[in-house]
């Protein structure tokens, strides 16, 4: 594997060395530190030339220098306007904010608090999903905060569980880590819904979130990268799926200046099944970068992927998903799709759909579609009275509809 | 109402059109006739504006205006309305969606105040009845899913529901059963007013028993070669278009 210079690393351990005393929270999870450091100095971070950058863009991260910012929780940022009635968690410049937040009263068995109180919860980082990668690494080290959710066995949450992740560097590069845990027991339900808004130009969200499915749970996440901002996010998803547990994802990225979001899925038990949708609209010179990885690793599992990108102006988009089947995963469905719509000459697609099939009783399928508005479709509706604009933004949101 | 003259026009460098003269009055039923590839389609996408289409020389005027100045959705706008020959499928696109904002668009122009969905329900309701169209198919997306007959329906529920001044139905009858063409018939039937026009394309005659013009004309490699009274399209039931195969470019009647 191709790496980056490993001196780049020694800033990493400088500030994490330097600022550890100044920063309680990577005081938490010593050992998960430790080894995020070990790897760090062993391999630094992937650079472009390494397959996970195939085609994507490593943004603010390439130069290596993007460094967690402290002491800054002031902000006069508003943040996406709050659901009506959740479980709100707000996190400013990925540290809790208590005075926005709301998350309100629980059931028995469920705890919803930030991941920087209480014990050190021995699931965090412990997912078999969990490559060691230089991302990982980075955002290992050097989290403060971000989501803990835990449902004892046969605990629903009727209201969803928001969290808002607000970003104001006050125009200063940096880097905000954030790291959230999700874990269900046997029969649980819960819906849980990020938002981010990347923030302005040199910042760099990194979320990563890990979800345990416990036995027959029901698990709904939605992920939005939405605002007007130019910031840089990289989101990945760490999903570990019990026997006969649902989760569905929607993955909705329209905001940033670059917007990579990943999820790692492992189908760990027999009939459990996962759904994972995603909607990237950009235009201006966005780019937006949707990797999946999903890994059936049990009999009778089921993937369902529908991935659907809108491109206009100079946008560029990359879908990179892989299904891999296992040798005992008999009885296995997984079908993968992704179409994009190209609005303008100049947007770019490139769509990488991969199935590997290690089973022989499976009913598999993967395809990608790339096109722009059909003449044909414009013309109908022109003749219907509407106006080329209108036309092509009724066929733009028509295509997007699929998802949401 | 409508008046062509000297039409030309085709597409990729070929003109389909050669030489249309053809003058439409306000409350008259016009049907054009002929063989398949004698330019009836292409004379009714000419008309509503499709830019795949080139006109190459001729005039068209609507009610006074350059038709050819306008774009397709001005067209619309102005009163002309086509029913295609193949509706085209959009998933995703409600029907209802669709059809209150085409319907909006036209109140937007003549300065009415927009329908919200609850009065558009109220509109769609009468007009699919007439259509004997079930009223699910406002839910579903755009034409997808729609049996022919569905389609052509639909066509003429947009019809009813936008009142065209200029109606133009290519094929409007192509594939469909005789209890629907009768409820076609019955829609643009309903529709005529002495301040509206029809023009009907049609291959056969059948569905001249059902809307009767007042007058029917024959295209023929991109002419109109005859025109006459609807007497003529029963003439044309009994010889076929056979003949015109002997005729050649001098022997044009009009």
């Amino acid at each position: 594997m191709k790496t980056a210079s490993p001196d780049k690393s020694l800033i990493y351990q400088d500030v994490f060395s330097s600022g550890q005393a100044a920063e309680p929270a990577w005081q938490r999870y010593g050992a998960l530190r430790e080894q995020a450091l070990a790897h760090l100095a062993a391999h630094g971070l992937e650079t472009r030339g390494d397959e996970a950058w195939v085609h994507g863009s490593a943004g603010g991260l390439a130069g290596g220098e993007a460094l967690p910012v402290s002491g800054l929780r002031q902000t006069t940022a508003t943040g996406p306007a709050a659901l009506a009635r959740s479980h709100r968690l707000v996190f400013l410049n990925g540290v809790f904010a208590p005075e926005r937040s709301n998350v309100g009263e629980l059931p028995a068995g469920a705890v919803v608090q930030p991941l920087s109180t209480g014990g050190e919860t021995a699931q965090l980082g412990g997912l078999p999903v969990t490559e060691a990668t230089g991302l990982v690494a980075l955002n290992a080290l050097f989290w403060r905060d971000g989501l803990r959710l835990e449902l004892d066995d046969n605990t629903v949450l009727d209201l969803p569980v928001e969290l808002h992740f607000i970003n104001d560097l006050a125009g200063k590069p940096g880097l905000v880590p954030t790291r959230n845990l999700v874990q269900v027991g046997a029969g649980c339900q819960v819906t849980v819904i990020e938002r981010h808004e990347p923030g302005a130009s040199k910042l760099i969200e990194q979320p990563l979130t890990e979800v345990i499915c416990g036995v027959g749970s029901r698990v709904d996440h939605i992920k939005l990268v939405g605002g007007a901002a130019a910031g840089e996010h990289f989101g990945r998803t760490q999903v570990v799926q019990q026997q006969d547990s649902r989760y569905r994802s929607w993955e909705i990225v329209t905001g940033g200046h670059l917007a990579r979001r990943e999820i790692h899925l492992e189908l760990a038990g027999p009939g459990a099944a996962c759904d994972l949708n995603a909607l990237y609209m950009g235009r201006g010179r966005q780019r937006f970068d949707l990797r999946t990885r999903v890994a059936h690793n049990a009999p009778g599992c089921t993937t369902r992927e529908l991935y659907k990108g809108v491109l206009d102006g100079e946008a560029r988009g990359v879908f990179d998903g892989l299904i891999r089947v296992a040798r005992d995963s008999q009885q296995t469905s997984a079908h993968q799709t992704n179409r994009n719509l190209l609005l303008s000459d100049d947007a770019v697609v490139n769509s990488i759909p991969r199935l590997e099939i290690y089973a022989d009783d499976v009913k598999c399928s993967h395809g990608s579609t790339t096109g722009q508005l059909a003449d044909e479709q414009l013309f109908y509706l022109r003749t219907r009275g509407f106006s080329p604009a209108e036309a092509r933004t009724y066929l733009a949101w028509a295509f997007a509809s699929e998802v949401i | 109402m409508l008046r062509i003259e000297d039409l030309y026009a085709g597409t990729q460098g070929q003109d389909i059109l050669k030489g249309i003269d053809l003058e439409i009055k306000p409350g008259e039923v016009h049907a054009i006739m002929g063989p398949n590839g004698s330019g009836k389609s292409t004379l009714s996408q000419v008309l509503a504006g499709n830019e795949a289409y080139d006109v190459t020389s001729g005039t068209v005027t609507y009610q006074g205006r350059d038709l050819l100045e306008l774009g397709a959705d001005e067209r619309a706008l102005a009163g002309i309305f086509l029913a295609f020959q193949y509706p085209v499928e959009i998933p995703g696109f409600s029907n209802e969606k669709f059809l209150r904002t085409a319907v909006n668009a036209q109140r937007r122009h003549r300065g009415e105040p927009e329908l919200d969905a609850f009065d558009f329900a109220q509109l769609a309701k009468d007009k699919m009845a007439l259509m004997e169209l079930d009223p699910d198919l406002l839910n579903r997306s755009l034409n997808v899913g729609f049996s022919g007959g569905e389609k052509k329906r639909n066509e003429c529920f947009q019809m009813a529901l936008l009142e065209p001044s200029l109606a133009i139905l290519d094929e409007t009858d192509s594939g469909l059963d005789i209890d629907a063409l009768r409820i076609v018939s019955r829609g643009v039937n309903a529709l005529r007013r002495p301040d509206r026009s029809v023009l009907l394309i049609t291959h056969y005659q059948r569905l001249l028993e059902y809307i009767v013009p007042d007058y029917v004309h024959v295209l023929a490699d991109g002419r109109i070669v005859r025109s006459g009274g609807k007497e003529l399209a029963a003439e044309l039931e009994q010889t076929g278009y056979g003949w015109l195969e002997d005729m050649t470019a001098g022997e044009v009647a009009q």
